[in-house]
C-alpha cells in the first residue's frame, strides 16, 4: 500500500510490516498503526510514521546504543497488552527530540516504545524508573554523517 | 466533575472493574489503592501530561532530521 508522509513523500509500505499500537501514544489518540522507516543505512535513526496521520512521525533510535546499561522491567499489564511471551520477540526504541545544535538533542528513556515483533504490536510504556525523559544524545554526532 | 466525599478506608467503584480506595490520609497527602484490570494503564497525571508534551515536541524532530540530512548531502 502507498502512504503519504511529510518527510519521505508518498512511499510504498508492506502492510505486513505495520505495527499496531495497543494503547494511545500520549498526545496522539488518532494514530494506532505505524511503520518504521530507516532514514538510511548509515544513520542510527528510524522514522516511526503513522499510517493514519501523515504529519505524525517520530524520530526513534535504539536506546542501548546511547546508554548501554539501560534496562527496565516491563509490567505484567504491558506484557499482557502486547502479548509478549518470549523476550526474543521484543524490541525497544526511544523517541528522539532533535534540537539545534545537534549536541543538545535528547532521547526519551522514561517512555520507550516497546514492540512485540511476532504479531507486530506496539506500546509506548511509561516507566516508574528514574530514567529521564530528556537523556542527552550528545556524543553520537560522529555517527551522523 | 462528580465530587464524592470519602473517609479513610472507604472506596469508590468505577465501571465494572475499577475500585479506588482511600488507604490513608497523611497531612496534605492521600494514599490511594487502585484495583483495575491489567489492560488499564495507571499513571500520575503530571507524568502523563509530561509525556504528551515530550511527544508533541519530539514530533517536530522529523523536520529537523530532514533538514540535517539535506545539509549533509549538500556538504
Amino acid at each position: 500500500m502507498f502512504i503519504e508522509t511529510d518527510y519521505f513523500g508518498k512511499i510504498e509500505i508492506n502492510e505486513a510490516e505495520t505495527i499496531t499500537f495497543v494503547s494511545e501514544i500520549p498526545g496522539f489518540p488518532d494514530s494506532k498503526t505505524f511503520v518504521l522507516i530507516p532514514y538510511g543505512e548509515d544513520l542510527p535513526f528510524w522514522s516511526l510514521q503513522s499510517i493514519e496521520e501523515q504529519a505524525c512521525a517520530f524520530v526513534v533510535t535504539n536506546p542501548f546504543w546511547h546508554k548501554s546499561d539501560y534496562a527496565f522491567e516491563l509490567s505484567d499489564g504491558a506484557k499482557d497488552q502486547l502479548g509478549i511471551e518470549e523476550a526474543e520477540h521484543v524490541s525497544v526504541y526511544s523517541i528522539v527530540t532533535l534540537r539545534e545544535p545537534f549536541e543538545s538533542s535528547t532521547l526519551n528513556l522514561k517512555a520507550p516504545i516497546v514492540i512485540e515483533t511476532k504479531e507486530r504490536r506496539g506500546k509506548q510504556v511509561i516507566l516508574d524508573d528514574a530514567y529521564p525523559a530528556r537523556y542527552p544524545l550528545g556524543g553520537t554526532k560522529a555517527e551522523v554523517r | 466533575m462528580l465530587v464524592l466525599k470519602r473517609k479513610q478506608g472507604e472506596a469508590i467503584h468505577i465501571g465494572d472493574d475499577v475500585t479506588l480506595t482511600v488507604l490513608a490520609i497523611e497531612g496534605d497527602q492521600v494514599k490511594l489503592g487502585i484495583d483495575a484490570p491489567r489492560h488499564i494503564d495507571i499513571h500520575r497525571h503530571e507524568v502523563y501530561i509530561q509525556m504528551q508534551e515530550e511527544n508533541e515536541s519530539a514530533r517536530n524532530s522529523a523536520n529537523l532530521m530532514k533538514q540535517m540530512i539535506q545539509k549533509q548531502s549538500e556538504a
